[in-house]
């Protein structure tokens, strides 16, 4: 009885083909190198042994993914505390502005990545920008030394991911009952209890969203801490990089990959699993 | 309700914080025109970090590689992006839910975990690197961005227009081409500007995949940057910024083209 | 005997574990005004669905004048559809709505333009051809997806609540052109409604479904004064319900006895009842005369009191409570300023042939 829907088969076919072929097996095969073992000379040696894992969160090592976690635990705080009023004030506006302001935002987006961080090392080394400016203003006698610190690598991702906090929670804002506001103050809130007992809440799904959006690029950062951070400020990526290319470590660089990608992996189905909690009343925001 | 001072402070701190986003973008576009090579002390104005670019033959092959890969990846991904939403956005099927899963993960996963992935994927198949490995990869990332974008636009559709197409005669494909399509048209386009975007911003993936002779603007910039700052730079970091902002512009357009048509709220359900 | 015109046998369908047709059989004549009724849910726009071919049943065939089309893809089949909420193409103008099934079997441009400009006088809408579909009111709407739909001159018209998105006065009007419509045409319409006024108003025959079964088949007289059961009886108008045995069976007629102990007749018909659960009886039906007015003998009557009198302009429903705890809903025509029905000690009758049984 059931027919044949060649359109079916049509549409889905050659994307799932392209994506389990050349985007699936890919990562199964770093996978597999995770467990193998690194000649004396660089080649893979195929084996079975846990040992890229273990030497992971070896002391040695183990730094470097904690800076990551806590590099970009801090970035995520930050873009919290400056994005949440930043959207609350686009919500106020009138609708011309919040396009103006909506659209504002995302230019940078469009822009290349590597020239806005570009821009700040510009502005932060010794010679750059800030240090030029502020001491011909004789607010400092010596120049700052932010560039390549854990502080020029905070900025650059702060700068980067703004818009990907302000974006969710503006759109939670947004969606906001305001009557629920009114129903609040009506009932003797005041202004901080009604943003505690009401607004934050109930724009809870926004601000998980762009917690994710901002925590996970910020994990795996390569470009950032790369130019910002120098070479005492070495994120997971680089190390990653590092063993790719120069320490010719393929199976550990594997195995770092995907401790990476189990850790966001797993941030992912903690969202989903908050968001199905919350799906009943709320519903999730991206 | 609100005091006045809390709205000031509300306002004063938006208006910081776009400037804070605005502000590095028109340092680096200012001092392109700087006569100072080092300091970022402003000495006088000069087109000549501008000349220096176009002269720089490296920097054309760059550019052309980028285009070539950006075009190519931009056009399959498109095509096989949109035909996956369609078929995602229609059809049940078993097994939906992993595929489902396997379209979101090129978007959250680390760029770098996909760059070694490919990279090692090319090396245990024996693929020389070149252009095409690059493209390879970017349609890889490119489609799953695309079927999203689409499959927003597929979402808003009425879904019983189809079903009027075949009551009156056409085909399934005849249903997509005629009738689908031409009202999705918005949200494919706007996915192929996100792939070509993506694409051509791309360095970590380029950095890995890329065979020699096959270097992308992305990492020319790069190499440029780790060998020391300099106003040319400056400069095709701007040219950069100004190519993006036609892309928005043409993006914008596109989109106008259709509100204005009323075809856009004729089509929700 | 000449094979039916449209034949569905044992046409069957699950969503998700869910029965939504139950094995459904039907016989359809050419050139009849049809209706599936039936509350939500109850599968008869599934079984459109199946008919048009949009929808693949699980089970069962359906026979278009002898041939079985069961297989035949929505696209080649000889039906047309006008949809609940019409899926016109928001991208093509009006002239091109409507020719596109045309298009489809490559009818040359000439006749097109002969044949959709027909169609639009038809449906009064000749001026609207080159209109854009987001500029029509609900109405217009209507009319244009009706003509996309019968320009191609299909064997049959399947509508889907085709008016259950207009206003009320816009409603009666549709249902009158309909109805000359379709006559004019003679095309065999089928037509899906929960509304079961617009059936009785408009369907040559109804067929009413519950939960994936039909329940009964036949002309609006026949389903609204010989309800088979209970479900039928309820749903199309109003009844009154009474529990009630079987006492009595004789040539005339056969008797029950209602919960208070009163025996009612019913006459008696070709195949009379073996038991009986129920007693029924419309609201329409009674007679409201003195408590203590004499009463013919055949009639069946119940003492009681008026308890509540509900105005509604040309009628009047009347909550009645019978001396032995039975409660009634009658319902009076309102002539002039009289008004017979004032609350209090009264008699209702009624006669035997308005007395309905049920066993189901």
């Amino acid at each position: 009885m059931k027919r044949f829907d060649s359109l079916k088969w049509g549409s889905l076919s050659p994307a799932t083909f392209w994506l389990v072929f050349l985007f699936t097996v890919p990562l199964l095969v770093i996978f597999v190198y995770s467990f193998y073992e690194r000649g004396t000379h660089g080649e893979l040696i195929p084996a079975f042994t846990f040992e890229n894992y273990l030497r992971a969160i070896d002391p040695l090592y183990a730094g470097t993914l904690w800076r990551s976690i806590r590099i970009a635990l801090i970035s995520t705080l930050i873009t919290l505390g400056l994005g949440y009023p930043v959207a609350w004030y686009i919500a106020q506006q009138s609708a011309t502005k919040k396009q103006l302001f909506l659209f504002l935002l995302i230019i940078p987006f469009w822009t290349n990545f590597l020239v806005r961080t570009y821009a700040w090392i510009f502005i932060l080394r010794t010679e750059g920008l800030m240090n030029t400016t502020l001491m011909q203003l004789g607010l400092i006698q010596e120049p700052l030394q932010i560039l390549f610190t854990e502080t020029a690598v905070i900025i650059g991702l702060v700068y980067t991911y703004l818009p990907f906090m302000i974006l969710p929670i503006y759109v939670s804002i947004e969606k906001l009952d305001k009557s629920l506001v009114d129903a609040a103050i009506d009932l003797g809130a005041n202004a901080w209890n009604r943003f505690r007992k009401v607004i934050l809440p109930l724009t809870w799904p926004g601000i998980a969203a762009g917690c994710i959006l901002v925590f996970v690029p910020s994990i795996g950062a390569f470009i950032t801490p790369d130019l910002l951070g120098g070479a005492r400020t070495l994120m997971v990526g680089n190390l990653i990089q590092i063993q790719f290319l120069a320490a010719r470590d393929w199976p550990f660089g594997a195995a770092l990959a995907f401790i990476v990608m189990g850790i966001v992996l797993l941030l992912m189905v903690i969202y989903a699993w908050i968001n199905q909690r919350n799906t009943g009343e709320r519903g999730g925001v991206l | 309700m609100k005091t006045k001072l809390s709205d000031a402070l509300l306002s004063t701190s938006t208006w910081i914080i776009f400037a804070f986003i605005y502000l590095p973008i028109a340092v680096l576009v200012v001092f392109s025109f700087n006569q100072e090579r080092i300091n970022a002390v402003w000495t006088g104005f000069t087109f000549d970090w501008y000349i220096r670019l176009f002269n720089d033959s490296s920097m054309h092959a760059a550019i052309w590689n980028s285009l070539v890969v950006g075009v190519a990846s931009t056009i399959i991904a498109t095509v096989l992006g949109t035909l996956l939403a369609y078929g995602m956005h229609k059809y049940r099927f078993p097994g939906k839910m992993l595929l489902q899963s396997i379209v979101y993960l090129p978007i959250i996963i680390p760029e770098i975990v996909m760059a070694v992935a490919m990279l090692s994927f090319y090396v245990w198949i024996q693929l020389t690197l070149g252009t095409v490995s690059i493209i390879i990869a970017h349609v890889s990332f490119n489609i799953s961005f695309v079927a999203v974008v689409v499959m927003a636009r597929l979402a808003g559709l009425d879904p019983e227009l189809e079903s009027a197409a075949r009551d009156l005669g056409a085909t399934p494909w005849q249903a997509f081409r005629k009738v689908t399509l031409p009202l999705i048209t918005p949200g494919i386009i706007a996915g192929a500007l996100l792939a070509f975007t993506l694409s051509w911003d791309d360095f970590l993936i380029a950095f890995f995949t890329a065979g020699v002779g096959s270097t992308t603007l992305p990492m020319r910039v790069y190499s440029m940057i780790k060998f020391g700052v300099s106003p040319e730079i400056n400069a095709i970091s701007t040219l950069m910024l100004l190519f993006s902002m036609i892309l928005i512009f043409v993006a914008l357009r596109i989109q106008g083209i259709y509100s204005a048509a009323g075809v856009e709220r004729a089509s929700r359900k | 005997m000449p094979d039916p015109y449209l034949r569905i046998h044992n046409v069957g369908k699950h969503y998700d574990g869910n029965a939504v047709l139950k094995g459904v059989s039907l016989e359809i004549h050419e050139g009849e005004f049809f209706f599936l009724i039936g509350p939500s849910g109850c599968g008869k726009t599934t079984l459109l669905r199946i008919l048009s071919g949009l929808l693949e049943p699980d089970f069962g065939d359906i026979y278009l004048k002898g041939e079985n089309i069961t297989d035949i893809p929505a696209h080649k089949r000889d039906l047309n559809t006008v949809f609940q909420n019409y899926a016109l193409f928001p991208h093509l103008s009006v002239f091109d709505n409507i020719a596109f099934g045309l298009k489809m079997q490559k009818t040359p441009k000439n006749e097109i333009k002969e044949r959709v400009n027909e169609m639009l006088d038809i449906v009064q809408m000749g001026a609207f051809g080159n209109r854009k579909i987001g500029t029509l009111s609900g109405g217009q709407k209507q009319r244009i997806s009706l003509a996309r739909a019968l320009v191609n001159e299909p064997e049959i018209l399947l509508l889907d609540e085709p008016l259950g998105a207009l206003d009320v006065k816009l409603r009666k009007l549709m249902q009158h052109e309909l109805k000359n419509l379709q006559r004019k045409l003679s095309t065999t319409f089928i037509c899906v409604t929960h509304d079961q006024e617009e059936a009785m108003t408009m369907a040559d025959r109804i067929a009413v479904l519950n939960e994936g079964e039909i329940y009964q088949i036949g002309t609006p007289a026949e389903v609204y004064n010989q309800p088979e059961n209970h479900f039928v009886a309820s749903f199309m108008g109003d009844m009154n319900f009474i529990e009630a045995t079987l006492v009595d069976t004789n040539q005339k007629w056969q008797t029950a006895e209602l919960r208070d102990g009163t025996r009612v007749h019913s006459v008696r018909c070709d195949d009379p009842f073996d038991q009986v659960k129920e007693v029924g009886v419309r609201p329409e039906c009674f007679t409201i005369l003195n408590e203590h007015e004499s009463v013919s003998p055949e009639m069946n009557f119940l003492t009681g009191t008026i308890t509540q009198h509900i105005f509604v302009g040309n009628m009047s429903y009347l909550l009645f409570e019978s001396d032995g705890g039975l409660s009634l809903r009658l319902l009076g025509k309102n002539v002039g300023m009289e008004s017979k029905h004032h609350t209090g000690r009264c008699k209702v009758v009624w006669s035997p042939e308005n007395t309905l049984f049920f066993d189901s």
